[in-house]
């Protein structure tokens, strides 16, 4: 096992005064990161794949490290690998360059976060998609039956979280994915809650598509990645075009005011994908923090999210007035417990956490409004959330259950 | 009962609102929690002496403002909720 209190020294905005409980929204960044990104800006800065000088190789090289990186990171080739801005964006671009057709239809969840809702709300009033969706109830735990009985023959795609951002729950991808390649249905995971905190192998999974932000899993904020599977990436025109993508050398007319896209070749993948710079210095720092989460190693982060996470369930499950959201078995979560005291307003809890305690936690719907919109017995209008990662400690948590019980106590009493 | 008044001129947020059901609840054996928006009064409205007192010499600019029995216990901004309910219990 790591030693967690080392860890918490490579992390420049921890201190033992204040308690960080927000890495679903998005983690610390450790200085190994910061340097990374610094070195690019103070040493070899310059663009990526355009220049042959020595910064421009230099930064291309970091640059493609950091593709493989990423790419062996989840069990991918290279030419899958596509870096965005974060997976709200990977979500955009696997909405925007699929051949949706009036009818189609695209089957969800009710746990989604808004950015696996909204690009579908969009193709909705501009095609004329209809989405589909699956409600696993107050726990959020998937029954695989249940959820076939939502695939028909116009089903396209099938789009869901891996784990819940309001409860922590996980999705059965790999049941999900095996039910869609009998059907031949596409499948897109948003793994922006799981990359962090377990292996991820997408050859595993067998999903044709997967989003994830560097910034929840210490990197940079402004980098994400979409794994787009190879046979697709070359079957599919890209949503974004542009610099970078076109074999420009290669097209067919000689005249600007002539050309189609259809008289030009696309670059090789994965460039096809890559319109216009990428965010280089965050593509770098991801691979930095890939390297720190590789050096722990994800079996031992697992272990130690998992620890904290009985430790947390057990407390809270100890005080008056708490009502834990999901399931109260600490195993069938990834790091996240969400709550409320009774019925004090989740914002004033939060608010509570923060101005007495130095406790940084979420409170609201966390943009995650289809769970607490579709449970019928959910009458909240949101709920507090306390996320784990590997620079939390024992300690903090049982700062944070004193908090609680306080909170209880004095806010409702006995 | 103590006699708290929440006391705001806010045209447009949530202000004290957010604090009232649970004060009101936590404090029902109590307190009788009510608030005065300022900015959302209708033409008939009981203002208390002291609140009135207060703004004729000191203006709004004290707002928000929580008065029990009388007497201004915090000013200038809204004390969140285990705040307010200490504020109640020890004036």
């Amino acid at each position: 096992m790591f030693d967690v209190n080392k860890i918490r020294n490579d992390f420049p905005t921890i201190s033992a005064n204040n308690i960080y409980f927000d890495s679903v929204a998005s983690s610390l960044t450790p200085m190994s990161v910061v340097n990374s990104m610094n070195e690019y800006y103070t040493k070899y800065r310059a663009n990526v794949n355009r220049g042959f000088y020595d910064f421009s190789m230099k930064a291309s090289e970091k640059f493609e490290e950091s593709v493989a990186s990423i790419a062996n990171l989840i069990n991918s080739k290279i030419t899958e690998i596509v870096i965005t801005s974060n997976a709200t964006h990977s979500i955009n671009e696997v909405a925007l360059s699929l051949d949706f057709e009036p009818g189609d239809e695209v089957v969800l969840s009710t746990l989604e976060h808004s950015s696996n809702m909204v690009p579908w709300a969009r193709l909705e009033k501009k095609i004329g998609i209809g989405t589909r969706w699956y409600n696993p109830g107050e726990l959020g735990l998937f029954n695989i039956d249940e959820f076939e009985k939502l695939l028909t023959k116009k089903t396209k795609l099938v789009s869901l979280t891996y784990v819940s951002n309001a409860v922590g729950t996980l999705v059965p991808v790999k049941q999900v994915s095996e039910l869609c390649k009998s059907r031949g249905i596409l499948f897109l995971v948003d793994a922006a809650q799981a990359v962090p905190h377990m292996k991820i192998d997408v050859q595993d999974i067998g999903c044709d598509f997967l989003a994830f932000s560097g910034h929840k899993m210490l990197g940079p904020t402004g980098v994400g990645v979409l794994y787009v599977k190879e046979e697709l990436a070359e079957s599919l025109m890209p949503a974004f075009l542009g610099g970078g993508t076109i074999n420009t050398s290669g097209c067919s007319c000689s005249l600007t005011d002539e050309c189609n896209i259809d008289q030009c070749n696309f670059n090789d993948l994965p460039h096809k994908w890559q319109a216009g710079t990428p965010p280089i210095a965050e593509a770098i720092g991801l691979k930095a923090a890939i390297d720190y989460l590789n050096a722990i190693g994800f079996d031992d982060i697992g272990i130690h999210g998992e620890a904290l996470m009985k430790h947390m369930m057990n407390g809270l499950n100890s005080i008056p007035h708490v009502d834990i959201f999901g399931p109260n078995e600490p195993e069938l979560r990834k790091s996240i417990v969400s709550f409320n005291i009774g019925d004090l307003p989740p914002t004033e809890v939060g608010r509570i956490l923060d101005e007495k305690y130095n406790i940084a936690a979420r409170a609201g719907d966390h943009c995650a409004v289809g769970y607490f919109k579709s449970s019928r017995t959910i009458e909240a209008p949101g709920n507090v959330r306390v996320s784990l990662y590997i620079y939390n400690t024992e300690e903090e948590v049982n700062r944070f259950l004193n908090a609680i019980e306080d909170i209880s106590r004095v806010c409702i009493g006995r | 009962m103590k006699k708290v008044f929440l006391v705001e001129n806010n045209c447009c947020g949530s202000g004290f609102n957010v604090l009232l059901a649970p004060l009101q609840k936590r404090l029902m054996n109590e307190a009788k929690v009510e608030v005065i928006n300022l900015a959302r009064t209708g033409d008939q409205v009981i203002i208390p002496k002291e609140i009135r007192e207060k703004i004729a010499s000191n203006g709004i600019s004290f707002l928000p403002a929580i008065f029990v029995d009388g007497n201004l216990v915090s000013e200038k901004r809204i004390p969140n909720l285990m705040e307010a309910i200490e504020l109640v219990q020890h004036n």
